[in-house]
């Protein structure tokens, strides 16, 4: 159990940069997930905290010390790689015991952890077959079981489960937020699945450029998403975004005017804008609700059915257009001419460069 | 149009115009009759017409024919042929040989010269094969380390396969220039002081397995070098970074990981290598003609001069099936890994 500190932390590969002076605190036993597209620098940064990548610039700490010039066995980690990397000449109990073979642990003690492990994780039949014999799902646990193993201060997960088909997936999921809840660690999951970051994670780091966008619960970067990426990164379908101009700001209330037309009013943040100037409104999609008199307008062009949810498409004239998300019998249907409705707790707003300034909920 | 009357002409309705198989166009007459929807439930095939079915399994047959003719003809009927010259008294030399059974083989055990061949035959095979496989695998891991510099591996590379761009001839002329008692390496070697004299190497009865030897390791293990340095490269990277969290040092990583990824291709290829090496012929036969004094007799050599010195054929073809017999048994092996695999 560690904490771990990311200090200004840079790397470079040749002469492109790819990680640009990160820093954020993980506190002991936390689960954090770092989150972004493809090529964002999460992996890379993952393997820099692992010892696996050196580090050009700033500080690693775990626990307190800083261990830039640590190899990775002298870190006290553990990592679950994408690929499982399972040695496919041993058993799994000789996968599970290879760190304490190494370590010359005694032969006692060796075998209650890999027994524990093997508990923990429903390995108890497959210990004497060879990673060939096995499938994704228990090959990841088998890599997930070398972790424990190790009892190490971090656990580090890089993509653990891409490999694995969608149903799989959801179990896995599960199971490793029950581990986590179970041993306690302190984990950092490196994924570019939102959902899986949603879903498991205390704290979520999102990621573009290798630069951290946010780094904040679930929760805030919800409802406060610090920009326009981390707002459409963050939620499925996306969040809508309408360009408008300030019409007015007076009482406390910002009136935005959409290019397309209609007007919406949001509660003013800190510093409010010039009226004139350009923003963009963000609505999420569970946030529009269809009204007789709401200001959105347009056709229904595709329809999705989801059995519980519906996302209809509406396609507004010359404008983008609107994804909603209603309730699953909701009688929309192509051609359909549709009016929605916002409540002002649902529109973010952000300025010209994609900064947030004021909106969502309270 | 009753099923059955009429034949001749419905067969001839069938060749006019020609069926296009999905295989190829069938201009013959031979038909299949019993496609054509008029005709109803199949009748019996008269003789000579070949149905669909049978020409489609025969065509495998067709493709490989060529190459087993060969085989046939150049390996297959000169492999029988010499059994059965083993067997008769003076085969080829004297018209309708007898047949002897095993006597030749009982002359051939009975000559020292044949059991000194056995025994150089073994050295030689043994020991070019495990120093193969080390400067083989030595050599592939250097090329295949990021320690060495980029530019360095690419001129090492080229050094390295050198050996294996020249044929025996060549191999066997450019060693004895330079095992020559007055050549480079005895120079070099006395300017060391390693040696304080001109060392005959493939004239002495003492050194001239050991020179040859050495000449055949040199010429063989680019072979090993590049079969190993595939397999290092398909090793995934991954597996050494695990190795490397769980705690292995660089030995430990090249015993762990690198070892076993790569028994199955060493354990092919010096299987491989230990039958061809136990036929080497070309480069024992120019270096030192199985000289001096039978020192480097080997199994090819003897088989040799049974045959075209001594015109003792039937001696030379127990010889050779000797060879046969033993590089047959190191072949069963392989086979049996590869099917393990």
């Amino acid at each position: 159990m560690a904490s771990v500190g990311l200090r200004a932390v840079v790397k470079s590969f040749g002469q492109v940069r790819v990680i640009e002076g990160v820093s954020f605190e993980i506190g002991d036993g936390e689960f954090v997930v770092l989150v972004g597209p493809s090529g964002c620098g999460k992996s890379t940064l993952l393997r820099m905290i692992a010892g696996l990548e050196a580090i050009n610039g700033g500080e690693v700490l775990i626990d307190g010390e800083v261990v830039n010039d640590l190899s990775p066995k002298e870190r006290n980690i553990a990592m679950v790689f994408q690929n499982y990397a399972l040695y496919p000449h041993m058993t799994v109990r000789e996968n599970l015991g290879f760190s304490l073979k190494l370590a010359r642990a005694p032969r006692a003690e060796a075998a209650a952890k890999i027994q524990r492990a093997a508990d923990i994780l429903g390995l108890g039949d497959l210990l004497e077959r060879k990673p060939r014999e096995l499938s994704g799902g228990q090959r990841q646990r088998v890599a997930m079981g070398r972790a424990i193993v190790r009892d190490p201060a971090v656990f580090l997960f890089d993509e653990p489960l891409s490999n694995l088909d969608a149903a799989l997936r959801v179990q896995m999921r599960v199971e490793l937020a029950e581990l986590h809840r179970r041993l306690g660690a302190t984990m950092i999951y490196v994924t570019h699945d939102q959902v899986e970051a949603m879903t498991m994670a205390q704290k979520i780091a999102v990621l573009n450029k290798g630069r951290v966008e946010q780094f904040a619960t679930p929760a805030e970067l919800y409802n406060r998403p610090c920009n326009l990426f981390v707002a459409r990164f963050i939620g499925s379908p996306q969040m809508n975004i309408l360009p408008g101009r300030v019409a007015s700001v007076r009482d406390g209330k910002v009136a935005v005017s959409l290019a397309g037309g209609g007007e919406i009013a949001v509660a003013s943040g800190e510093n409010p804008p010039q009226p004139g100037s350009p923003v963009q409104v963000g609505i999420r999609p569970e946030a529009l609700t269809p009204a007789e008199g709401g200001i959105l307008s347009g056709a229904v062009r595709i329809v999705e059915y989801l059995g519980g949810l519906t996302l209809v498409h509406v396609a507004r004239d010359g404008e983008e257009p609107v994804v909603a998300q209603l309730p699953g019998n909701f009688p929309a249907r192509v051609g359909d001419v549709v009016r929605f409705e916002t409540a002002a707790a649902g529109i973010h707003l952000f300025d010209a460069d994609g900064r947030r300034m004021a909106g969502g909920p309270p | 149009m009753a099923a059955g009357s009429r034949p001749a002409a419905i067969r001839q309705n069938l060749s006019r115009p020609p069926r296009r198989t999905g295989f190829r166009q069938d201009k013959s007459r031979m038909s299949l009759a019993h496609e054509h929807p008029a005709m109803g439930p199949r009748k019996a095939r008269p003789a000579g017409r070949v149905s669909y079915q049978t020409k489609m399994r025969l065509v495998p047959f067709a493709y490989v024919a060529p190459a087993m003719a060969l085989f046939a003809l150049l390996m297959l009927y000169p492999m029988v042929a010499v059994l059965r010259y083993s067997l008769q008294d003076r085969a080829i030399t004297k018209k309708n040989a007898a047949f002897v059974g095993l006597d030749n083989y009982q002359t051939i055990f009975s000559d020292p010269v044949f059991w000194q061949a056995v025994g150089n035959t073994l050295y030689f095979t043994v020991v070019s094969v495990v120093f193969h496989l080390l400067i083989g695998l030595g050599f592939a891991l250097m090329l295949n380390s990021d320690r060495v510099n980029p530019t360095l591996r690419s001129v090492l590379r080229v050094l390295y396969i050198l050996p294996w761009l020249f044929t025996a001839v060549i191999i066997a002329i450019i060693w004895r220039l330079l095992l020559d008692p007055e050549g480079v390496i005895n120079g070099v070697l006395m300017s060391l002081h390693i040696v304080d004299f001109k060392v005959e190497w493939f004239s002495s009865p003492n050194t001239a397995l050991h020179a040859l030897t050495f000449v055949n390791i040199w010429a063989g293990y680019p072979l090993y070098m590049v079969s190993l340095l595939a397999g290092l490269q398909g090793i995934s990277r991954d597996l050494y970074e695990a190795a490397g969290i769980d705690g292995a040092n660089a030995w430990q990583k090249f015993r762990y990981v690198t070892i076993p990824q790569l028994t199955p291709i060493m354990l092919s290829i010096a299987m491989l290598d230990f039958i061809w090496t136990m036929q080497v012929f070309a480069l024992v036969w120019m270096t030192t003609g199985g000289g001096p004094i039978y020192a480097t007799e080997v199994l090819s050599t003897y088989t040799y001069k049974q045959a075209f010195s001594q015109y003792q054929f039937s001696l030379a073809s127990a010889s050779a099936v000797c060879i046969l017999i033993l590089s047959l048994g190191v072949t069963y092996f392989y086979i049996k890994h590869q099917k393990a695999r």
